[in-house]
Parts: structure tokens; sequence; C-alpha cells
């Protein structure tokens, strides 16, 4: 299959396995997952604890390795590169949001949200960049130090550190996870936006099915594998697919 | 509770490994230097024993030297040459033999003096093999006035063997020519190591060295009579004028001298290890630290489930209890290696060491294990008081690295206050003409103290500074100036191990560099001569030589500068004479009294300080002696009146006598320097040739410039100061591992933020790159503050050295700046293998979120 112009990002036959492959020791995290994402979607991945969520989104973010199949972003296979190129591709094509520990305890608000383009010497582009702050409402924040802000700000000042350099795509890993709902939903509420108006792809690993509501498909796992795709979701048919998932 | 503490050690063993080895390094320095003392003391005293075998009773002089008195300081105590006749009819003696030693400089093909081992003596030959003291180990012994017995050592240096002829120089300083019939082996017992020595038939070797008397003498009894017995006859027939001892005493008393002799050289370098450990007790003490940080989770757990403040406490006490003893072990091991290399190059330098097995003492080990374990739980006492203020509510919360400090409370104030004025005041109150060395290095322990709770404040503004050249470079030294200043106390206490190593080496260097710059100031502003006429070695200018530079008639000042040990009211001093225009033009400062008159024989100039110290004053007589050279011989002592003090000239000697009373008194004396002006009729090049021929018969003589002289008074200076460089270079070591150390443990507890880096787009190499900054901040704050302090330590040393004629305060710089460069190259090296580590951080962790 090749890689076409409306694709983000595409993993094909992707499967992982921890350990020596055929040691009785050695799990299968995810066995042959192919899954491609059109570019200026939000896609959201479910399943039960253990099912490959988060191995397939290392995976599909170039963090780690597939032990066979392939990942490619924007046009690029990403099995073809080694790890300066990957971590350059990262810099500049790449975002990230993560539960906890999002951001440098040494840098300021805003330093966070300019790392990525300090990193790869980009020009600072301050329309955006004061977009976002305003988006975000983290104006007032910009020269605190993360201990300095409450959980629910720093995943905004997250959030804006991955919109800054107009990724290819976002990859996203229970970023609400440690929120209220109401900072957790002014959150999705953004990322969403930032899909339907601004053209990000977004692919976010969530066991909230609220959260999930937010994306435009839900991917649900089990076993390391896709069993059910559900389409312009809402909380309840996300919630009624998950049961069929464990029954 | 113990099993606690063993799973956690085995949890975080890696943790410690480098601090470990920083101790081990510590007590390496400890052990080594005692195996290596106990084996040199024990080689020493075999030495003596062989050599002292045979004797049966040994006569001394009476005023007690060791036998390893300082050859060079010219004239001591000896027994007169017709003593040994005298001895000779005693009845009961069988054999007799006299050790006389004096100068006697061999050339090399070339005809210039051997300089490539130590000092140069020419001795008398035993009479009968059964002494000692000398051996010969191949050929014969001298027979005749024309042959020589040369160590073995230095046959091998000059390429000689026995047959071949050799020209030696003895102290009318013309060169004579002699045929090498043997090969001898001089113990180190006997003052010789890494000296040359030619052995002559006796009365050759009295005219060779000059010397008037012999050291000691040595008797062998007739079969039958016994020690005890012999010694009596030969104390009855010499009376009290010498002492006599039996071969048992002596043998004895050498022992007791040689214990004596290697403790002063144990001493020296167990102080040199006693920083090493202080610096390995703040790694140690940083590491604990960190690690209470790093475990304040589990500590709160361990509080919330019913651990005691006790039992928290005596687990961090017990777990460095454990890591001292460990480290310890492992420090022995290192230290008999370091004591082996030692030894080995002892030998190889052939400093004629018998051979002997390393002495490694149950008491030894005990020592090594005490020190080692002492000071790694005393380093763990203050960080195991802080894991017991860990709140079993922390259990709840996330621990961040950041900010950490435990900020600047009233009492932390107080104690860095309080230890500056007092540390400040004993220094200060102790220096000067009484300086306690004790209480300075009290004094500077305190400044320590002070700077370790005050350098915290340093770190941010100094890590700004240092890294303001970086500032455009790249994100990664942007970084890595913020991971060093993040956690200040850290930053300062790792690099304080490292403050400490610099303070010294700086003080010391800019100390010899102010003692070489005033020496040489001096020199070239009071002394425009042309020439200085000396002699190689420790070997003096004989008298005559001024006598034909005279008769060249190309000089207008010819001036004389000799030194001798003398007594002035009792009190003994190293004596100047010198020509009274020499003291004169070079124009020193008069403190009182006038040198004008010292043209006139029988008068005195003391320095400044000398006269102070001893309540000298102007137009008062005082008694002048000069030692007695042989035990029968009488003290000319004369009266001399003081006519002046003089300060600020380190040139000259405390007291100082014009040349006329030196000849006057003891003849026998040398120029240590004779100093030339060119007459202004003749051509300099003129002067120079005529005065090349004159010194030409006499081979140890050599005319230089200036410059050349200054060389030659300032080289010991920077020799003892590579010396201290070199004793110090452990602690720097330990300094660098701590730096490793530090940075190792920020990387465990950082896994999740470098993780992050690389996620967000930091290569590999930009990790390796932010961490190598930080290890270069590291050091070059330790550096910069160690080369400040000891700036600032060392000019207040110079200014209570100003009497003793230290009048120029000179930094070395480019030296300095080179010890900065360094440390921060070492600071880079010492982070490899923790940047390799963290480099080698996958993303993935810091997503997710165990932990
Ligand atoms: N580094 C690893 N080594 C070995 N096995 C691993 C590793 N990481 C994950 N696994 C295993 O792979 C499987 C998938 O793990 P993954 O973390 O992707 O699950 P997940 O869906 O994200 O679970 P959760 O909802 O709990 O986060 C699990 O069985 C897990 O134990
Ligand atoms: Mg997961």
């Amino acid at each position: 299959m090749d890689s076409n112009a409306f694709e983000a990002v595409a993993i094909i036959n992707g499967t992982k396995v921890y350990g020596t492959v055929g040691l009785e020791s050695s799990v299968t995290a995810i066995s042959n997952i192919s899954l491609s994402v059109a570019k200026g979607k939000f896609i959201a991945i479910m399943g039960p604890s253990g099912s490959g969520k988060s191995t397939l989104l290392h995976c599909m973010a170039g963090l780690d390795n597939l032990t066979e199949g392939k990942v490619s972003i924007g046009s690029v296979d990403l099995s073809r590169l080694g790890d300066n190129d990957l971590t350059k591709l990262r810099r500049s094509y790449v975002g990230f949001m993560f539960q906890s520990f999002n951001l440098l305890p040494t840098l300021d608000a805003k330093q966070n949200i300019l790392l990525p383009l300090t990193l790869s010497n980009s020009k600072i582009d301050t329309d955006w960049f004061n977009h976002l702050v305003d988006l975000l409402q983290i104006k007032d924040r910009l020269n605190h130090k993360p201990f300095e802000m409450s959980g629910g700000q720093q995943q905004r000042v997250a959030a804006a550190r991955a919109l800054i350099s107009k990724p290819t795509v976002i990859f996203a890993d229970e970023p609400t996870g440690n929120l209220d709902s109401k900072s957790g939903n002014s959150l999705l509420e953004i990322l969403r936006n930032s899909v339907h108006e601004l053209g990000q792809t977004i692919v976010m690993v969530t066991h909230d099915a609220n959260a999930a509501s937010y994306a435009d498909e839900v991917v649900l796992l089990k076993d390391g594998q896709i069993v059910n795709i559900v389409y312009s979701p809402t909380q309840k048919s996300v919630i009624d697919a998950l049961e069929l998932l464990g029954s | 509770m113990f099993k606690t503490v063993l799973s956690g050690l085995k949890s975080h063993s890696r943790r410690l490994i480098a601090s470990s080895l920083a101790v081990a390094l510590g007590v390496s320095f400890v052990i080594g230097t005692l195996v290596f003392t106990n084996t040199l003391k024990l080689a020493m005293i075999q030495s003596f024993a062989q050599g002292d075998q045979n004797i049966s009773v040994a006569v001394l002089p009476r005023v007690k030297t060791s036998a390893f008195s300082d050859r060079s300081s010219g004239k001591r105590p000896e027994l007169p040459l017709s003593m040994l006749n005298e001895i000779k009819s005693v009845p009961g003696v069988e054999a007799i033999s006299g050790q006389l030693i004096g100068p006697a400089v061999i050339l090399d093909s070339s005809g210039h003096a051997f300089s490539g081992r130590g000092s140069q003596f020419g001795v008398a030959m035993p009479s009968d093999s059964r002494f000692k003291w000398i051996e010969v180990t191949s050929g014969h012994a001298p027979i005749n006035g024309q042959q020589v017995a040369v160590d073995s050592n230095t046959l091998a240096t000059l390429n000689l063997t026995i047959g071949d002829t050799i020209k030696i120089v003895g102290i009318s300083g013309l060169a004579e020519t002699y045929t090498i019939v043997g090969e001898i082996n001089v113990g180190l017992a006997k003052g010789f190591q890494s000296s040359s020595v030619a052995a002559f038939v006796l009365p050759t070797a009295e005219i060779v060295t000059g010397a008037t008397g012999y050291r000691e003498i040595d008797v062998i009894a007739k079969p039958g009579i016994s020690q005890t017995q012999l010694a009596t006859n030969i104390a009855n027939a010499i009376g009290p004028s010498a002492v006599v001892e039996t071969g048992a005493q002596k043998t004895l008393n050498d022992e007791n001298s040689v214990i004596q002799r290697a403790s002063a050289f144990e001493n020296a370098l167990l102080s040199f290890a006693v920083i090493s450990i202080i610096v390995a007790a703040l790694v140690i003490a940083n590491t604990f630290r960190v690690l209470v940080t790093q475990r304040s989770r589990e500590l709160a757990l361990l509080r919330l489930i019913g651990a005691s403040k006790k039992q928290v406490f005596f687990s961090i006490i017990l777990e460095s209890g454990v890591v001292g003893f460990i480290a310890s072990i492992v420090g022995i091991f290192i230290g008999l290696l370091i004591a082996f290399i030692l030894h080995t190059l002892f030998k190889s330098i052939g400093a004629g060491l018998p051979s002997t097995s390393l002495q490694l003492s149950l008491s030894t080990i005990i020592y090594g294990i005490l020190v080692g374990t002492v000071t790694t739980v005393v380093a763990s006492l203050l960080p195991a008081r802080t894991a017991t203020k860990v709140s079993p509510i922390a259990a709840f919360g996330s621990y961040s690295d950041t900010n950490v400090g435990k900020g600047f409370t009233k009492k932390r104030i107080a104690w860095a206050i309080g230890s500056l004025l007092l540390g400040g005041f004993l220094i200060l109150a102790n220096l000067g003409a009484n300086a306690s060395l004790p209480m300075i290095a009290i004094g500077g322990g305190l400044i320590l103290v002070s700077y370790m709770i005050f350098g915290p404040l340093f770190v941010k503004p100094l890590a700004t500074f240092l890294s303001f050249p970086f500032k455009s470079f790249s994100v990664t030294t942007n970084l890595g100036k913020l991971n060093t200043i993040r956690n200040p106390s850290r930053a300062a206490s790792t690099s304080a191990a490292l403050t400490i190593g610099l303070t010294l080496v700086t003080l010391f260097s800019v100390v010899a560099s102010s003692l070489t710059a005033s020496i040489s100031s001096t020199i070239l502003k009071n002394f425009p001569y042309d020439f200085i006429v000396t002699s190689a070695g420790a070997n003096t200018v004989p008298p005559t030589v001024v006598t034909s530079i005279t008769k060249t008639n190309s000089f207008q000042s010819i001036y004389e500068l000799r030194t001798a040990n003398m007594e002035i009211n009792g009190i003994s001093v190293n004596a100047a004479g010198l020509t009274p225009n020499l003291l004169i033009s070079s124009n020193p400062t008069v403190s009182s009294g006038s040198i004008t008159n010292f043209t006139n024989g029988n008068s005195v100039v003391l320095s400044d300080s000398f006269a102070k110290k001893h309540k000298f004053t102007i137009g008062s007589v005082v008694t002048i002696s000069v030692p007695p050279t042989t035990i029968t011989s009488k003290t000319p002592s004369f009266p001399c009146t003081v006519i002046a003090t003089v300060s600020g000239v380190n040139f000259f000697n405390s007291v100082n006598l014009p040349v006329s009373v030196f000849t006057k008194y003891d003849p026998s004396i040398g120029d240590d320097a004779i100093f030339l002006k060119a007459s202004k009729i003749v051509p300099l090049s003129t002067a120079a040739s005529r005065l090349q021929s004159t010194i030409d018969s006499y081979p140890l003589l050599r005319a230089q410039n200036v410059g050349y002289y200054v060389n030659k008074l300032t080289s010991n200076v920077n020799k003892a100061l590579a010396l201290f460089t070199a004793l110090l270079a452990l602690a720097l070591l330990i300094s660098f591992i701590g730096i490793a150390n530090t940075l190792s443990l920020s990387i465990f507890e950082r896994t999740k933020e470098i993780g992050l880096l690389r996620a967000l787009g930091l290569t590999r190499t930009q990790i390796s790159r932010m961490l190598k900054f930080e290890g270069i901040l590291l050091a070059t704050i330790g550096a910069l503050s160690g080369i400040t302090i000891g700036i600032l330590a060392s000019y207040g040393i110079v200014l209570v050295l100003h009497a003793q004629g230290v009048t120029v305060f000179s930094v070395p710089i480019s030296l300095l700046v080179i010890y900065f460069v360094v440390a921060g190259l070492a600071g880079m090296f010492a982070s490899t293998i923790p940047a390799r580590r963290a480099a080698k951080t996958s993303p993935v962790v810091a997503i997710s979120y165990e932990g």
C-alpha cells in the first residue's frame, strides 16, 4: 500500500513482541495491526488495560521499533530511518502529550512551548504563538515554571507545545487522565477545534468514553488487535462498544 | 531492619559504586603510604644491620648526628684523624676502620660534572672487607693512590667498566685521573641513596675530600673479647670526648633513627592522604544526600507503616557502614598496588633498596578499614538526619529534585558566619612571626564550612557567567546550565570537592611563583652583574679562584658570597659572608643603623625580622662562633658589633658578615657565588674569554649570566611545587569521580525528563552534549572558586612572608588558566560514562507513568 497525500500516519501489518520472539516469556503487545489515519482526523484508541494501546501509539510515533511491519508518517517510511533521522523527524513532524511529566521542570512555560522550535532551529511564528496562548488561556502563565502551575494549566502548556510546530500528527496518551472533568473537557475541546479548524491530525489513547466522544473515530483494541471501529462516536455508543468488547 | 537495608543496598548498589570508589581511593592512599614506608623502614633497618653485622664497637662524635644528616650542610662534628691510631693500640682490637666522607665529583666523558645521580662523594675504602658499610661487589678495593672503586649504578650510567680511567674533582676544584679497579655497593642505609660514590685508599681520600676527621670509627674485637669489654677498654683510652657504643647498641640506635626519619616522611605523605580522605568524605556525603532525597517516598512509606525516626536513621548509618567497609577492603587492594608501583619505581631509579617484600601488617589493614568505614559513616550522619525529617505524608506527594534546597534558615546562616569569622580570626591570629600551621589549617577548615553553606548562592551567577561564552551555541548548553543550577546546593557540594584541591594547588602555585618572582626581582634589581661564577652540585667555588680572577684585570667589581653555619650569641644560623660592597651596592632598605661601616670588619648586619625576634639592638656587641669541625678543635669565637638591620632583601641571610671575618676564622670555606662586573676599559667579550680560561681548569665551575643564577636558586621551589601538585593529584581525581557520581545520580532521577527530551527531538548526541556541559560547568565552578580562594589565601601568606623577603605577589596567570581549562576538560571527561548512559535512554520511558 502506497502512502497517499491524504494520509498523516499509517501502520501496516504491525507486530510488536517484547522479549525474544518464541520464548515463553515474550509478550506480543500488538499483532498484525494495520491502521491508516487520514490528515485532519481525530482518532481515539480504546481498549482494556494491557490491550496494547500505548504500544501501538509508541510504534506509530517512531519512539519504539516494530518487530514486524512498517509505519509511515506523512510520506516517510520510519523503518528506513536511523535514530538521528527519527529524532529529527519527531522535532518537526510529531507532537506529543502525555498523562503526566509533560514539561521540563527547569524551563518556564514559554520556553517549554517553544522547545520543539528551539531544537530544530526554526523561526518562531509569533502570530501563531500568540494565537495558541490566547486560545489555551495561558498568556499570564508564560513565565511560570511547571511546578508553579496547576495540572490543567500544565496540560494546556503541553498542548501548546504539541501544536506550535504544526506537526503532521499529534500523539496523546491519556492527556486528560490526571485532570478533573471540567479542565479535561476544555482541553479536549481545544484538541477537537485544532483538528476541525486548523486541520491538525491527532491520535489519542484514552480510557474515558467521554474523552473518546470528542474524536472522529474510536478504534477499539483487544489482545493487541483492532476489534472494532466506532465512527462519529458519542459517549453512549462508545460505552456500548466497550461493553460488547468485554463480553 | 537489617534485611531492608541490605535489599535497599542491592537495589541501588550501582548508584553507590562511584562514591565507594572515592572512599576506596582515599583509603588506598593511606594504605599505600603505610605499606610503602613500612617496607622502606624494614629495608633500611636490614641494610643497616647488614652494614653493622661484624662491628664489635663503634665510636661516634659526642654531638649526636643521625646517619642521615644532611650532607650538603657542610662540616659537622667529626672524630680527629689521630684518634684512629689511638684506638688501634687499645688491647683487644683486631681490625679498625674510619668512615671518611667528603665531596668528590665524577666527570663524564665530555669533562662535565656527572649530574645523572644525586650528590657525589668520596670515601675512604675500609681496610678490611669485614667492614660492610661499603662492599666491593666485583674487582677489588683500591690499593694505591691511582686507583678508585666506584658504585655500580654510576659506572653503569657512565658506561664504564673496571680497567677504565675516570676523572674526579675533589676539594681543590681540579680534576685528577684514576683507574677503576672495583665496583662497590653502598647501602641505602648509609645515606648514600642515589648518590655517586668513589672510594679511595685512606690517604688519597683525605686529600681528595679535604676531610679532617671521621664520622665514625668501627672496630672488630679479637676472638674471645666481648663487645662490652672492648667498649670499656676503648672508652678508657680515649676519654669522654667521643661516644663509644657496642655493635648491639649501634644496631639498635640505627634502627631508631631509621624509624624516626621514616616517620617524618610517612607523616608528610599521610597529611596529603588526609586531604584525599576529606574530599572522599564530601563525595560520600553528597551521594547519601542525593539518595535520601531520591528515596524520600520510600522512606515516607516506611515511616507511614510504622518505622521510627531512629530506625530510619540507623538504617542509613548501617548502609553507609557496609558501603564504607566494602570500599575500605577495595582500597586496601588498590593501596597495595600503589605501594608495589612505588617500590618498583624506587628500585628502578637505583635507590639501592635491598629486596624486601611489601610489608602489609594486620594493624595496617585494621587502620585502613577503620579510616574508610568511620569516614563513610561520619559523612552520612547529616544525610541520615535529613532522612529522619521526611514526613510520612510525603508518601502521597510526588517528588521533584528541583528546588529542594533547604533554604537559608537562620541557624545555617549563623553557622556560616560564625565559622567564617572564627576561621578568619584563627588564620589572622596565627600568621606572622610565630605562625602555627595546625591553627591555620583549622581556620581553613572553618572557612570551608562556611563556603559549603554559602556556596549554593554562588552557583547560579557562576554558572551563568561560565556558560556565557556558549550562550549562542545551542539549546543543549542552555539545558545543561539550567540542570546545573536547578539544585544549587547539590552543585555546590559536588564542586566543593574540587574546590579544596584547587585551592591548595593554587595556593602552592601562587606562593611558589611569588617566591620565585621575589628572588629574581631582587637579584635582577640589586645585582646588575655581567657574570656569576658558581660550582656544580653542592660544591663551592675554591677560595683560590677569586685571586686568579683578580689577576685578569678585567673586572671592576669582584664580589664574593659564601655561607656557613654559625652561632650568634648561641643561636644557630646560616650566616652569609660577603664582600662589603656587595651588600652596600645592592641598596637594601636599611631599617635602623647604617651599613656604610660594613667595610670595617667585625661588624654584622642583621635582617630586620631576625633582629626583632631575638631583640638585638644597634651598637650591641654579639659573639659569633664557628662550630667545631672536629671534636677536639676549639671553637673560634669573636665579637662583632651590630651596625644595621635591613629588610626586604630576601637574597641575604639573617646574619651577614664581611667576608674577611669568614676568612679569618675558617679559610677553608669556599664561595657560593662570585659576582662579576666587567671593567669599562675591556670589551665584554674579552672579559668573558679571560674569565673562561681562568676557570677552565676547574671542571665544576661555571660562569653564567644572572638569569641562570636565578634559575639555580629557584629550581628547588619549582621542584617542590611539582611534588605538592603530584601528591594532590589523587584528591583531584577523587573530586572528578564525585562529579561523575553526581551526574549519574541525577540521571537516575531524570530518566523521564531525558526520555521526554528524546521524544521531543533531542538526538542522542545532543543529550550527551548536554550532560558533558553539565560536567564542564560543575568542574569549572569548582575550579574557579578554588582558584579564587587560593589566590586570596596566598595573598595573605605572601603578606605574612614579606618580612622573610617574599616582597612580590605574583599570580602565575597562564598556569592558573591551564588548571582551569584542564579542570573543565576533566569535568567533561568525568561526564562521559553518565552521558553515554543518558544517551541510551529510550524516549518511551517518558510516556510510561509508573515511578
Ligand atoms: N517494555 C515492556 N516489556 C515487556 N512487556 C511489555 C512492555 N511494555 C508493555 N508490555 C506488555 O505489552 C502489553 C501491552 O502493553 P501496553 O502498555 O501497550 O497496554 P495498554 O493498552 O497501554 O495498557 P494500559 O491501559 O494499562 O496503559 C501488556 O501485556 C504489557 O504487559
Ligand atoms: Mg497504556
